[in-house]
């Protein structure tokens, strides 16, 4: 007679499930590795270093694998998300400061790297360093008919009404570079200018990016936003034609910092010096996040803000911003 | 404080969550109706349509009825309007309402059908099938108001101002977190009102019979109405469904980045599972230990926070101790943010107990995890079920509580869907988007074979008595 080790193993299972305390235990084993799963981090052997980026992740990840491969430190990265509006960082190193997890820093903007400076969140000798830049620029959609825009004034201009896309003029390198204008032009010629440009009727997107892509797909004519997320849209087979550089064209350096007090000091200063090399500014300019390895090769005359003027000003001129672009 | 913006942002929600809980009710009857097979189609794609990423639908309408959308020479209806975010934001929200309705009906007994030969038609619906519901798609109203009065994203895209950007912007320019905890209290104490409004106990139903089938549902219901409510369902698929669907697999590049994904972030994928379903677990059991517990707004205020805020409070408070850093606090922080869900949907299912059951069981002498097992569980399940799955999802979606405190490594696929979105990576976002569409619909898959595991391992138990 053949024995029937299926019906056998099924009445086994059916016998577990009815007694009890193989529940009990069950519970407990997957409440054990669950918790330890979760505390993972203070378990973890061999050298690491944390770092908080806000560059964007496809360009970062590469860069970050190479250097692991190179030295043996294992990089654990926060991106920044769009969807806190970039500004999750900054967050996280001000609420972080007394105890900070995160060793290096690596910002694609300077206001916020010079706003987290002032606040003491980096290293007091050799805090922080730029390397490379984008640009803020206008770009055309294709069969746009009308002349493009010689400055940013233009862009109050009838011809432009309801075709300009820019973010929100609050946010992130737009509101970098409306605060440079503003110490450009004077306060009464940027006020005069906002109202204009707010009268016009723009396109006020959620992002740099949506602005590119506006332009792209046809929605608007032209677009302020940054090199990077127009040389996006081009790879991606948008017909888009940056304009060129004028006086009132900001540029954004990548910035990378050691955080004050931060828990691996050696392996923040290898990747801090690692981050400023050429051929790592080299690869960030051949893959298009930034524009070129640094900002004194720029032939043209660019805005030059007075930065500790410039965060001086912030909220004056934000809550500005804030009434104009409000409707 | 921004008094027509925070006018806008009500009105909006508001607007939105009265046509989403129409439609999804109007749902909910079509798929209470369908043949069984039809019934569970309907429920997945109901599933998919909630789990699909915002910034996609939003897209596929744009390039319908934008500007330059192929579609708008025939249907010169404005998009970037309030009109047009009311229309995304119900078309995202929808499925809210009919989950809850459909596990509020999951209950209807044949007799309740049966009772009245006149109970049919618009009588059936005022007289049973609403009274039965009407707390369940209270919940679903206030879950969907307040999903979108914290919704930025969609009117931001849409050119429509709301309330949102006041909190945004204290963090943003000023970093300013004392001032963002005060432009997002207009966000809470709406919900709360709305919340203190709702605050009804439900009726526990007796129940001595099999759950009520389609075809009586569909009888009762009337040809008229179930026609009705089935095309609505149809186009309302389409619209939420079809075409953002169509938009993320037509392009070949989509499935070509897929292996990319996994080679490029192989924990991705897990850890976004591990979170979400670590906290839906821990809500539920939460819920179960606090059922008896006067918890029905406190449990619902961390919900009504903006998610950004709670990231801060827990960064804050953890900030030096063992759990800074680690997966356990994000788990905490979407426990303690969506306990209200987990915590309704279990203590609403206890409360709909069959007492006579009870009681004749424990005259026979069940207690404790006998009477758990075999017969409060039976009951409650699918109940308990759904709580834990739209906390799952909830927790799989969100990225503004993540965003602050998640541990270095630890990103999630929806973090990875924004910020790949930001930079315009089409390709890599809509094969995340897959994943995450798998993710949301695994437990379903698993649900599915679990039940008829039971019900194999039950038949054959009852085949060897009998022998």
């Amino acid at each position: 007679m053949s024995h029937d080790w299926k019906g056998d193993f099924k009445q086994f299972l059916s016998m577990g499930t009815h007694f009890a305390p193989f529940w009990i235990i069950g519970l407990v084993a997957l409440v054990v590795v669950i918790a330890y799963g979760l505390l993972a981090r203070h378990f973890q052997s061999g050298s690491s270093v944390v770092l908080y980026a806000s560059q964007d992740q496809v360009y970062a990840e590469p860069i970050l694998g190479d250097f692991e491969r190179e030295t043996g430190i294992r990089v654990r990265t926060v991106f920044d998300s769009e969807a806190a509006k970039t500004v999750a960082i900054a967050n996280r190193l001000l609420a972080e400061r007394r105890r900070p997890q995160c060793d290096v820093y690596w910002g694609n903007e300077e206001l916020r790297t010079r706003q987290l400076a002032a606040a003491g969140v980096f290293r007091e000798t050799n805090g922080w360093a730029a390397f490379g830049y984008r640009s803020r620029r206008l770009t055309l959609a294709a069969g746009a008919t009308n002349p493009p825009p010689q400055s940013l004034a233009d862009l109050t201009n009838a011809q432009w009404r309801g075709r300009v896309a820019l973010a929100y003029p609050m946010f992130g390198t737009t509101a970098t570079h409306l605060l440079a204008l503003r110490q450009h032009w004077g306060e009464s010629n940027w006020l005069a200018w906002c109202v204009s440009l707010a009268a016009n009727k723009p396109f006020i997107v959620d992002g740099n990016s949506v602005s590119a892509k506006f332009a792209a797909r046809g929605e608007a004519a032209v677009a302020l936003t940054d090199s990077d997320d127009i040389a996006a849209e081009v790879r991606g087979g948008a017909k888009l034609t940056a304009l060129p550089m004028t006086p009132e064209t900001l540029l954004i350096p990548n910035t990378v910092a050691v955080v004050r007090g931060c828990p691996h000091p050696g392996a923040a200063q290898k990747l801090f010096e690692y981050l400023q090399r050429p051929s790592v500014v080299a690869r960030l300019v051949t893959a298009r996040a930034l524009e070129g390895a640094s900002v004194a090769e720029v032939s043209t005359s660019t805005l030059k803000p007075d930065w500790d003027a410039l965060l001086r000003d912030l909220e004056p001129a934000t809550d500005a911003m804030k009434r104009i672009f409000r409707r | 404080m921004n008094w027509p913006l925070l006018v806008n942002s009500l009105l909006v929600s508001a607007l939105a969550t009265t046509l989403a809980g129409a439609i999804g009710f109007a749902g909910a009857l079509a798929i209470a109706g369908a043949n069984p097979r039809s019934q569970r189609m309907l429920l997945l794609a109901a599933v998919i349509a909630l789990a699909l990423p915002p910034f996609l639908v939003t897209n596929t309408w744009i390039d319908l009825l934008g500007q330059n959308g192929s579609l708008r020479r025939w249907l010169p209806l404005d998009l970037y309007s309030m009109g047009g975010v009311t229309w995304l934001l119900a078309l995202l929200s929808w499925p809210i309402t009919t989950l809850l309705a459909l596990g509020a009906w999951s209950r209807l007994e044949p007799a309740q059908l049966e009772i009245d030969p006149a109970l049919r038609g618009v009588a059936l619906i005022r007289w049973l099938l609403w009274p039965m519901a009407r707390v369940a798609v209270g919940q679903a109203a206030l879950l969907t108001f307040v999903l979108t009065l914290n919704n930025f994203s969609v009117p931001v895209i849409l050119q429509v101002p709301v309330f949102p950007e006041e909190l945004w912007l204290a963090l943003s320019t000023q970093l300013d977190i004392a001032r963002a905890w005060a432009a997002g209290l207009p966000m809470i104490v709406a919900p709360v009102i709305v919340l203190l409004l709702l605050r009804r106990a439900e009726i526990a139903w007796p129940r001595t019979q099999p759950t009520a089938s389609a075809t009586a549902f569909r009888r009762q219901l009337g040809r008229g109405w179930f026609r009705t409510a089935s095309v609505a369902v149809v186009l309302l698929l389409i619209f939420s469904l079809g075409l953002p669907l169509a938009q993320l697999t037509a392009s070949s590049r989509t499935w070509a980045e897929l292996p990319d994904l996994f080679r490029a972030a192989p924990k991705v994928v897990w850890t976004s599972f591990a979170f979400a379903a670590a906290a839906a677990t821990s809500c539920v059991a939460v819920g179960f230990a606090t059922s008896r517990l006067p918890l029905n707004i406190v449990c619902w205020l961390p919900f009504f926070i903006p998610g950004v805020l709670i990231g801060h409070a827990a960064v804050t408070v953890f900030s030096g101790t063992i759990l800074q850093g680690t997966a356990l606090l994000v788990v905490l922080a979407f426990a303690a943010r969506y306990f209200g869900v987990g915590w309704t949907g279990v203590s609403l299912a206890l409360r709909s107990l069959d007492r006579d059951l009870t009681d004749a069981a424990r005259l026979s002498g069940a207690r404790g995890w006998t009477l758990l097992r075999h017969v409060h569980w039976p009951q409650i399940a699918p109940r308990v079920a759904a709580a834990w799955y739209v906390t799952y999802l909830l927790c799989l979606w969100d990225v503004e509580t993540l965003a602050l405190i998640y541990p270095p490594g630890g990103e999630t696929l929806a973090l990875r869907i924004f910020n790949f979105l930001h930079y315009g990576r089409h390709a890599q976002v809509n094969a995340s988007c897959v994943i995450l569409l798998a993710l949301a619909l695994a437990p379903l898959v698993v649900w599915a074979v679990t039940k008829r595991w039971s019900a194999s391992m039950r038949a054959r138990d009852g085949g060897g008595r009998r022998s």
